[in-house]
């Protein structure tokens, strides 16, 4: 594998073709379905995101794609062809665990030739891709060493290079930073990042961490219930969520409940306040998406804003976040740049601004 | 898939295979214990519970029963008492080959075969007059049984956390007090389970007591053992079938805890 | 922690270890010093004569009897092992790969034959293989024999009711270690084009060493030590090693030769878990 040449950039002629295709795919474990009905395309080369909690599904359908897990129905193609009925070592994937589940017994050298020897690759060629691949995950010192002998982030590097070795159709990853510390996972996820690019292979990754998903992904699903209720790219998803369960999942938000009032060009709080803005809405009862980058605060006594009073006064590392209370009981967040202004404190009175609030779902009531 | 599926397939009928082989000898004296003749046929012909009787009126059986579980109570009953301190003793100590060879000494009647114990123990008791005594034979027993109740009590004394000990002492407990409330609650499963495993050990010991005994403190295993090399008839079946019932009975009681599959280090 | 303290914990860990450690003493080590010294003297019709000699171990070696004793022992011993790892993977791995509801009854008619005696275990054997037993009068029944196959009373009637015996500490300890393999490395090795044969070969298995080491070696030595099935199932016609030392002692009273025939059985056994112990360290992969 030349591991400069694929490179694969969002929009290129590549990635207009699709590499795996999931079609109408439906799963029940007794009473739970896990997949209902799903369809997705994954095109050749990208980085797509399978982002849900827990038991939304997300790993039964990579497991499905993987071949580990028998559909109900539906069907999987890779490359156009029907893999529905080959099993896992017919399908020519590659796999990351969140456990590593790199094999104990084996050198770091001999695990990741494991699928070159079952392929009955020659032992020149298959010496030279694993030196390939401890260079692509920059460990090119550790072939000789075992499993047991490496910290958590070279084990999952290890995987990596093991499942790429075979030059899988598909990399799929199921939440294999899981197991690491917050600093180590930041650096693997640049490291991933790096490594995608490098090696052009799809990789399809399944995590309920909405901020890993929104910084490595190309496209990311978000899942629910055994459905993907929106697929786009991470700006979309972030600043256009399809509705309130994928707007409330990604991001720190506040849904709010109000009127839009469409003549005085503004909405209406419930129990009282108003807040100026153009919204592209026809009803009059919605809910507004309030992110905590929308919501700038100003001291209380100048002019017009939401009364608000101050709950909490967060500094985290660059920026400041402030929790405050509207008089209907509402719980707004705002991010602001630098360090807490000695305007707010706990217990006073703010005057809320929301700039810039794009994003409202209809809700049931009056027209 | 279906290569799996193959493969799956040969290994649940081998297995099946293996599960009749572990089991047919124990269905086969069930069913001859109730056979009405006094020999094998097949295929099996008529029902009777004659050899029941015979066996509850024989003299051979129901003396070394109850001594066999007498004995196997009261060694169990030693060997509890003396691997509580004993155990407590090996959390107090360093990790180190004193520690080790101290635990190897505890674990020895387990790792020497029985049949070494019962020829030196033969020597001795002979020498000191114990042969063929209750008193010998107990101590015999108590010394079979004592690594399986060593062995469970120190795994759960390893387990005992240290912070709930300290926890009791800066609440103002005396060391007494937090043995009584803490350190023994916290032994009882694996006293349980240990002093169990010694019932079972000690009821299924022949090899030793054949040796430290002659004709007056035969036990069980030995009395059946010899009425088939005198007689050989059902009656042995028939008491074999209250063996194999028993049996299976303590194994659904220990399943219930959990504590059947641990059984791996027992003596055969 | 002060000197005085420590001396102090010292001695109650002594006290705790007492009465432990007289017990151990008194009823085994004197007992097996006492027999090892036995073994170095010489007998006459029963009386053990003072003087040390090494011809009780001499004539271990010289008396053709003796050699061939211990070589049918670990032949058996050996066949029965081999039998117990062919016959015990594949119910330790049906085990390993049950359902959690299934698993425990699979567990339970593995173990609960250990629950019931050897002795009463062996004679099932014993009726089983008997010149009048089970098999026989079924292939007679059927006209497939005339004359019934000698089954019992002999070597093949030992290694069928040794491998029974001993077989569930084998399974036991072969699905210990199939149980703690993660499902994930069959998955990976799947994933990575390996068929089911060769995911046994080289994952399962070797993953699966602890459990048949440590279940060999135990099997292995119970075999070796074994004195039930041999006397019940081997009759005289088998020279075993536990029936020739019972024999010795308590038939013939020749207690400075018994006692010579449990030494080499008790360096056996002391060998075989100092074995055990060096071979499980090499497969410790999870160190």
């Amino acid at each position: 594998m030349s591991l400069s040449a694929a490179k694969s950039q969002p929009g290129s002629a590549r990635m207009d073709k699709i590499k795996v295709s999931a079609r109408n795919i439906v799963k029940r474990f007794g009473a739970t379905i896990a997949a209902a009905d799903i369809s997705l395309d994954i095109r050749d080369g990208e980085f797509l995101t399978l982002l849900g909690e827990s038991g939304c599904g997300k790993t039964t359908l990579m497991r499905i794609i993987a071949g580990l897990e028998a559909v109900d129905s539906g069907a999987i193609l890779i490359d156009g062809r029907d893999v529905t009925a080959l099993s896992p070592r017919e399908r020519n994937l590659g796999m990351v665990f969140q456990q590593y589940s790199l094999f104990p017994h084996m050198s770091v050298a001999e695990n990741i030739a494991y699928g070159l020897r079952v392929k009955h690759k020659g032992e020149a060629e298959i010496s030279k891709t694993v030196d390939e691949m401890l260079e692509l995950v920059r460990l090119p010192d550790l072939r000789e060493r075992r499993p047991a002998q490496l910290s958590g982030g070279q084990q999952q590097r290890i995987a990596l290079a093991r499942a790429l070795a075979t030059r899988p159709s598909l990399l799929m990853l199921d939440e294999p930073l899981g197991a690491l510390d917050l600093k180590l996972r930041r650096q693997l996820q640049a490291e991933l990042k790096r490594i995608h690019r490098e090696s052009g292979t799809t990789f399809l990754f399944v995590t309920h961490d909405q901020d890993e998903a929104l910084f490595l992904s190309d496209r990311v699903a978000v899942m629910r219930a055994g459905q993907i209720e929106q697929l786009d790219d991470p700006t979309r998803i972030y600043c256009n969520p399809a509705n309130r369960f994928v707007a409330d999942f990604v991001g720190d938000v506040t849904l709010l409940d109000c009127e839009y009032d469409a003549m005085r060009g503004g909405i209406a709080l419930e129990g009282g306040g108003f807040a100026p803005m153009t919204l592209d809405v026809d009803r009059r009862c919605i809910t507004l998406v309030v992110r905590p980058e929308n919501v700038r605060l100003a001291p209380a006594g100048g002019g017009e804003g939401l009364a608000c009073k101050v709950e909490d006064v967060a500094y985290q590392a660059g920026t400041t976040l402030c929790t405050v209370r509207l008089p209907s009981g509402a719980v707004l967040k705002s991010r602001g740049l630098g360090a807490p202004s000695p305007d707010f404190v706990l217990g006073g009175e703010a005057l809320a601004h929301l700039d810039d609030c794009r994003v409202a779902f209809i809700r049931e009531g009056p027209a | 898939m279906s290569e799996a599926r193959t493969w799956n397939s040969l290994r649940a009928v081998a297995a099946a295979a293996v599960y009749g082989f572990l089991i047919i000898p124990l269905l086969v004296v069930v069913l001859f214990s109730f056979s009405d003749k006094s020999f094998f046929t097949f295929p099996p012909s008529g029902f009777s519970l004659k050899w029941y009787q015979a066996a509850w009126a024989s003299e051979r059986f129901l003396g070394p029963a109850v001594r066999s579980v007498v004995l196997a109570l009261l060694s169990t009953l030693i060997a509890v008492i003396i691997s509580v301190p004993a155990a407590l003793a090996m959390r107090k100590m360093h990790p180190g080959r004193l520690r080790a060879a101290i635990e190897f000494l505890f674990l020895g009647p387990l790792i020497v075969p029985a049949l070494i114990v019962g020829i030196a123990l033969l020597y001795s008791f002979t020498k000191v007059g114990l042969i063929d005594t209750f008193p010998g034979l107990l101590a015999a027993h108590a010394l079979i049984v004592f690594p399986f109740v060593f062995r469970a009590v120190l795994t759960s004394v390893v387990n005992l956390q240290q912070h709930l000990i300290d926890a009791s002492a800066i609440l103002g407990a005396g060391p007494l007090y937090t043995f009584r409330r803490i350190v023994l609650p916290a032994l009882v499963p694996g006293l349980a389970s240990g002093a169990i495993f010694a019932f079972i050990v000690s009821l299924d010991q022949f090899t030793v007591s054949l040796f430290v005994t002659q004709t007056e403190q035969a036990v069980l295993p030995v009395a059946i053992y010899k009425y088939l090399y005198d007689v050989n008839d059902p009656v042995v079946a028939a008491v074999s079938t209250v063996l194999v019932v028993f049996g299976l009975a303590v194994a659904v009681v220990i399943d219930r805890f959990g504590w059947l599959r641990h059984l791996g280090g027992t003596s055969g | 922690m002060s000197r005085a303290t420590e001396g102090k914990r010292n001695w109650a860990v002594w006290a705790l270890l007492g009465p432990g450690l007289a017990f151990i003493a008194l009823l085994l080590i004197v007992p097996v010093i006492d027999m090892t010294l036995i073994s170095f003297r010489s007998e006459s019709f029963g009386q053990i004569l003072p003087g040390f000699t090494l011809a009780n171990y001499t004539s271990l070696v010289r008396d053709g009897t003796y050699v061939q004793i211990f070589l049918q022992t670990f032949l058996a011993a050996a066949l029965v092992t081999v039998l117990c790892i062919l016959l015990g993977f594949p119910v330790a791995s049906l085990i390993a790969d049950a359902p959690a509801k299934w698993r425990g009854l699979l567990y339970f008619l593995v173990a609960a034959p250990l629950l019931v005696n050897t002795v009463v275990r062996t004679y099932g054997w014993l009726l089983i293989l008997g010149r009048k037993g089970l098999v026989n009068e079924t292939l007679a029944w059927a006209g497939l024999i005339e004359q019934p196959l000698a089954l019992s009373g002999n070597y093949v009637g030992l290694i069928i009711g040794g491998t029974q015996v001993f077989l569930p500490f084998m399974i036991l300890s072969i699905a210990s270690s199939l149980v703690a393999i993660d499902r994930r490395l069959i998955e990976s090795s799947a994933i990575l084009g390996a068929g089911p044969v060769r995911t046994f070969i080289n994952v399962t298995l070797p993953l699966a060493m602890p459990g048949v080491i440590a279940g060999s070696v135990l099997v292995f030595s119970l075999m070796l030590g074994a004195f039930v099935t041999p006397l019940i199932l081997g009759g005289t016609a088998v020279k075993y090693l536990s029936v020739a030392i019972f024999t010795d002692a308590l038939v013939l009273f020749n207690l400075p030769r018994a006692t010579a025939l449990a030494m080499v059985l008790l360096l056996v056994a002391l060998l075989l878990y100092a074995l055990q112990k060096r071979l499980l360290r090499r497969f410790e992969y999870y160190a």
